[in-house]
């Protein structure tokens, strides 16, 4: 067995459980949710110790190429979903956070999972905790984004099987407030980094621009949630927008432009 | 008046028009960075002030929008001050958001520090330091950087591990710190910060056999007893030496060209001589009666190194901030449930 099997069984325990909420959605059967968690959980567990797996192997949390990041990201926003599907048991409402998922995955799954070796500048613990804070904020904000849709959803086409409104708006600002939250620290630890290894603490490159918007912009919502006239529906459509420009941030970037953060 | 001014000042709606503008200013200007290299390649060369004044005042119709961000910070870092301020003098009822606004003043100390930095600081983002070779740094007058020794790490093929140099730093005529500078372990000393870019190989002198089959290296400063009781003293090494129509003689590159010695002998019977020899355009006469019998085999390459030596006079004051930050990001989040819970919230 490769350290590859474990993720093609987690693949597959996320895909079945999308399945079981769909079911959920239609049938409105309680065990159908329950094992929909069964198998979210049984998934993160075995991606977890495929994460352990290949750190153990490359003697460093391994994050510095495509394959890595997709699956860092898929495995970050699993956790995310769990956490808010323990606290919360929000059930289907999370589904776009699984879709996401799966979609990550299914394009890390084609792609040369291979651990390349690290550059020298990458070998420090700064650079892990950057990585790891940025995608959980990442995860974060694509909670924020599914939850911003369902509102939406619920508040012009209301469905008995959605949470309620006060709810989705609730669990909205929580995950934007956690996600800004862990991006401050990736922010934070990114900066002290570039200053050891370039002599200047914000450099004005593409990516560094647009972090700095992704973090000003959810630093926005952060107070747009206090006022009166932007709670609910604004905030719904505020959290889609900022999604797209973290999708621009990690992907458009890397992909369309040149960056000193390069996909690979 | 006053109030009027300093309400709006401590208004969140302020905060998020700011907030929003600057971020659609920046959404838009930040696409033609990386399709205006010769604009905005030069912007991490450079104090942030020095590129303003610069590069983007002569670039209006590329730049304009930097400059309208710039002020809409800067007023945005007023508008959190003044939020700031506004909790302090509140402090007592709202003691709870100690997190959020600790937050917030390290924001601003973080502004202010990028704006000290850009207007007191310098950057000097290639310094070329060849070893006992002391370079004064053209922004500090009075102080030298010397590179004591240079070892670049590999691990197999492909680019290096480490480079690291040993380094120190003059200060008038006494050495004022010494460190050992790598990737991610550069020279923190009073805001300046020295770290590794890259590193070469320039020629130092040649390599010569001697007929008994013995090699020699010849570098500037070594002196060399010649059998029949001459002294050879090199006076310098250059790596090119060419001549200009009119004769006279220039040093062209660092790399090696046409390689010349320029050198002292000192006669057994008390003449000297003091002339240029060209291992490369054979032997002057004055050498072969020097008793000079050394051939020419190979260059001698030493490793120099590449250095970023910035200064900014901020960066303690942004550290103090980015330190705040991580402080109140961590107390707001551990607190976050406990407020929720009490409904502990502004509505506007
Ligand atoms: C980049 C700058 C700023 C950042 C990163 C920031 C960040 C934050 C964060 C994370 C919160 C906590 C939100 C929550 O409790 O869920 C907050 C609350 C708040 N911020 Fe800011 N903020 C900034 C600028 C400002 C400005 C300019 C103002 C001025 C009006 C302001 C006023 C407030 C107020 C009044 C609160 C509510 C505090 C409370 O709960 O009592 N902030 N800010």
């Amino acid at each position: 067995m490769t350290n590859l099997h474990l993720l093609q069984a987690a693949t597959a325990c996320y895909a079945l459980s999308v399945f079981a909420y769909l079911a959920q959605i239609v049938l409105q059967r309680n065990w159908l949710q329950r094992s929909a968690l069964l198998l979210v959980s049984g998934g993160f567990l075995l991606q977890s110790a495929c994460l352990a797996w290949r750190w153990q192997l490359a003697g460093f949390l391994p994050v510095t190429n495509l394959f890595s990041t997709l699956f860092f990201f898929s495995w970050a926003l699993a956790a995310c979903y769990l956490y808010f599907e323990l606290r919360y048991r929000i059930g289907a409402s999370g589904l776009f956070v699984m879709f996401l998922n799966l979609l990550l995955l299914s394009v890390a799954l084609r792609r040369d999972a291979a651990i390349p070796p690290l550059v020298a500048a990458l070998d420090t613990p700064f650079f892990s905790l950057h990585i790891v804070f940025s995608f959980l904020g990442y995860a974060l904000f694509a909670m924020a984004f599914s939850l911003g849709g369902l509102y939406l959803i619920q508040r012009f086409l209301p469905l008995r099987q959605l949470p309620e409104l006060p709810l989705l708006r609730k669990l909205n600002e929580e995950a934007i407030f956690l996600g800004f939250a862990l991006f401050t620290l990736c922010l934070v630890i990114g900066a002290v980094w570039a200053y050891w290894a370039w002599g200047y603490y914000f450099s004005w490159n593409i990516k560094g621009i647009w972090s700095f918007l992704v973090w000003l912009f959810y630093a926005g919502m952060c107070h747009a949630k206090f006022i009166r006239r932007w709670q609910g529906t604004g905030y719904a459509l505020l959290s889609i927008a900022g999604f797209g420009v973290v999708l621009f941030t990690y992907l458009g970037i890397g992909l369309l432009l040149d960056s000193n953060h390069p996909l690979e | 008046m006053m109030t009027r001014t300093w309400n709006l000042l401590c208004s969140l709606k302020l905060a998020i028009w700011l907030a929003s503008l600057a971020t659609l200013l920046l959404m838009g200007g930040s696409l033609l960075v990386p399709f205006n290299g010769r604009v905005f390649g030069t912007m991490d060369q450079v104090p942030f002030a020095t590129w303003l004044a610069e590069t983007a005042s002569k670039q209006l119709s590329l730049t304009w929008w930097f400059w309208l961000a710039a002020l809409i910070m800067i007023l945005f870092g007023l508008n959190t001050l003044c939020c700031f301020l506004d909790w302090l003098v509140h402090i007592r009822a709202r003691w709870r958001k100690t997190g959020e606004y600790l937050l917030h003043l390290g924001v601003v100390l973080v502004l202010l520090a990028y704006i000290w930095g850009s207007l007191g600081g310098w950057r000097n983002p290639g310094l070329q330091l060849r070893i006992g070779v002391p370079v004064e740094l053209p922004q500090w007058p009075g102080h030298a950087l010397r590179l004591d020794e240079f070892t670049p790490l590999f691990s197999g093929s492909g680019p290096p591990q480490d480079m690291i140099s040993q380094l120190t730093l003059l200060n008038g005529d006494g050495e004022s710190r010494s460190a050992r500078v790598g990737i991610n372990a550069p020279l923190l000393h009073n805001g300046l910060v020295i770290t590794p870019v890259s590193f070469g190989q320039l020629p130092v002198g040649l390599r010569f056999l001697a007929p008994d089959g013995t090699r020699h290296e010849l570098h500037s400063g070594d002196t060399l007893h010649l059998e029949n009781g001459s002294d050879l003293r090199v006076l310098r090494f250059v790596a090119d030496l060419q001549q200009r129509s009119d004769g006279s003689l220039f040093f062209r590159d660092d790399r090696l060209g046409i390689p010349a010695y320029e050198v002292q002998v000192g006669y057994a019977d008390g003449g000297t001589w003091q002339g240029w020899y060209l291992p490369t355009r054979g032997l002057p006469h004055q050498l072969k009666m020097a008793g000079f019998n050394l051939q020419p085999v190979a260059p001698v390459y030493q490793n120099y190194s590449i250095l970023t030596v910035n200064y900014d006079p901020g960066a303690r004051l942004a550290a103090t901030g980015g330190t705040l930050m991580t402080i109140g990001v961590l107390l707001a989040l551990f607190s976050f449930y406990r407020k929720r819970a009490r409904q502990d919230r502004p509505e506007i």
